[in-house]
């Protein structure tokens, strides 16, 4: 409850703070319109040729795209903006208030801030997914829309530990805002269904689990997804928050202060 | 001015070494053409050769294009935005060297070091792999890596001509994404350019982005004609001509209309 209350200070805060530059809220949401726009049409180059990739219509793919553009909105506010800062915490020695605060540590780095910006991507993401579902001839049902929530809710929680663990373990080697470039490249493999690549490739998405970001969730939403993914995804989500949150704590306990 | 450079890109170049690791993780970065690679790698192993593209084909032009889109992608635009809002061009304007100089310096030294690393996984992947081929003499060869040296001329000199807006705009950055966005079509980073459809296809072949990434890698791939060699220079010559004449007459009236911000 506590928790609940600090986050709605935090969030209402940083909310006021970016509203100052209101012009910039109307240019990141014509910019979102045309990445969203690009990207449908870079995807219409490939069937020309074609009906469909390995099973996909365009329709289809365009649910796929849609959920990337929710899962790497949601990344741009909530998981860079905080997890990000990590080495000028460390750097500045911030590090140090934060967990002198009374409040859980990951709590602070994980949910301080959130950037209002960025969340017209999920939105239009949001609406190119239902678009593509109705252009595949489908109907958008209770059981698809459910599972497709609950799925991408998954992906975000993975995608969340997977960012945090990496920083947590790297952060000797490689500054925070390394670690979230790479976890864009990650998440810009996603644009397209896994089933599309082959070989080393594959083997490196399964281990890193890319499919569960957007092949999966879109998969529920076509109404075409395997229903044990339903269980198996929270489960994954679950396991990797927790190993997420064990790293965290061991680097934490190698950290010697900033003074040291 | 021409004794200044080495030094410029000396120091460029230990800046972009001090973060090494920093490195690594970018050239990953240029994960995207791969991306677009599996895409047309599912197409062709469905329908067989695409328009006359096959498997080997698509896997030796987006090969290169991945390492072509590193050299060419000019990130020069970005330390203009930041300097001109920052205020800090005003300490870069008191330096005896025009501006200009140092952004350019630097984006050298930057691509400098990537290419260093880069290149030699090129050859290594020409060499190792059957699939990657680039059946050219090495006539073809040097016109293949001028047309990539110049493509990287005309890509810093048309942001930097674009870079001036910011004069009169104070920021430059999300117009020129979507001038660069919109060039990825044109370029051949979204689909080579012979598989466009029409009236896009010819667009790309006058336009200037196609110079950056289609025209060397199809030259070095053995595909173009003399004609179309000869074409291709030509368009990426008037294209550099008219972006560094641009952008020298917007600086000269944007810098007597620049007020430092804060000054």
């Amino acid at each position: 409850m506590r928790y609940l209350t600090l986050l709605r200070i935090f969030w209402s805060n940083a909310f006021a703070t970016e509203l100052e530059y209101r012009l910039n809220f109307f240019a990141n949401a014509l910019l979102s319109l045309f990445w969203l726009g690009w990207a449908v049409a870079g995807m219409a180059v490939y069937f020309q040729f074609t009906d469909s990739v390995r099973g996909w219509t365009y329709p289809e793919l365009l649910v796929v795209v849609g959920f990337f553009f929710m899962i790497s909105g949601i990344r741009s506010a909530l998981i860079t903006p905080n997890l990000a800062r990590i080495t000028e915490y460390v750097r500045m020695g911030t590090l140090d208030f934060l967990l002198t605060k009374p409040v859980d540590s990951q709590f602070m780095v994980s949910l301080r801030y959130v950037g209002i910006y960025n969340w017209f991507d999920p939105l239009l993401g949001l609406g190119l997914a239902a678009a593509g579902v109705i252009a595949s001839g489908r109907d958008i049902t209770v059981t698809g829309v459910a599972s497709g929530v609950l799925l991408v809710g998954c992906a975000v929680a993975i995608l969340y530990a997977l960012s945090l663990a990496l920083m947590s373990a790297g952060i000797r080697w490689v500054s925070s805002d390394g670690v979230d470039d790479l976890m864009f490249s990650i998440v810009e493999t996603s644009r397209v269904p896994v089933d599309l690549y082959s070989g080393v490739v594959r083997t490196a998405l399964t281990i890193i689990p890319v499919a569960f970001l957007t092949t999966v969730p879109a998969q529920a939403l076509l109404g075409r997804g395997d229903p044990a993914m339903l269980a198996v995804a929270p489960i994954v989500a679950v396991g990797s928050v927790v190993a997420a949150s064990v790293i965290w704590r061991l680097a934490l306990r190698s950290y010697t202060g900033a003074s040291a | 001015m021409l004794r200044t450079y080495p030094g410029l890109l000396r120091a460029a170049v230990a800046q972009t070494l001090a973060y090494r690791a920093q490195l690594v993780i970018w050239v990953i970065g240029g994960i995207f053409p791969l991306v677009l690679l599996t895409v047309w790698l599912s197409v062709a192993d469905e329908q067989g050769a695409t328009a006359g593209w096959t498997r080997a084909d698509f896997i030796s032009y987006y090969v290169a294009v991945t390492v072509v889109f590193q050299i060419v992608n000019t990130h020069v635009v970005w330390p203009w935005d930041r300097d001109l809002r920052s205020g800090d061009l005003s300490f870069r304007l008191l330096r005896p060297l025009p501006p200009v100089h140092h952004y350019i310096a630097d984006d050298v030294g930057h691509r400098l070091v990537t290419a260093t690393g880069l290149v030699p996984l090129f050859v290594i992947a020409a060499v190792w792999f059957d699939a990657v081929r680039y059946p050219v003499g090495p006539g073809t060869a040097a016109l293949a890596l001028l047309a990539v040296l110049a493509g990287y001329g005309l890509a810093v000199a048309m942001a930097l001509a674009f870079a001036m807006i910011a004069f009169w705009s104070t920021q430059v950055g999300n117009l020129y994404m979507l001038w660069w966005g919109g060039g990825a079509f044109l370029s051949g980073l979204i689909a080579p350019v012979s598989l466009l459809p029409e009236p896009l296809r010819s667009l790309a072949v006058f336009s200037p982005f196609r110079s950056t990434l289609d025209f060397p890698v199809q030259l070095a791939m053995g595909r173009l004609s003399g004609a179309e060699t000869l074409l291709g220079f030509a368009v990426t010559a008037v294209w550099l001509l008219v972006f560094v004449i641009l952008h020298r007459l917007l600086w000269r009236h944007g810098v007597v209309h620049y007020q430092a911000v804060g000054g």
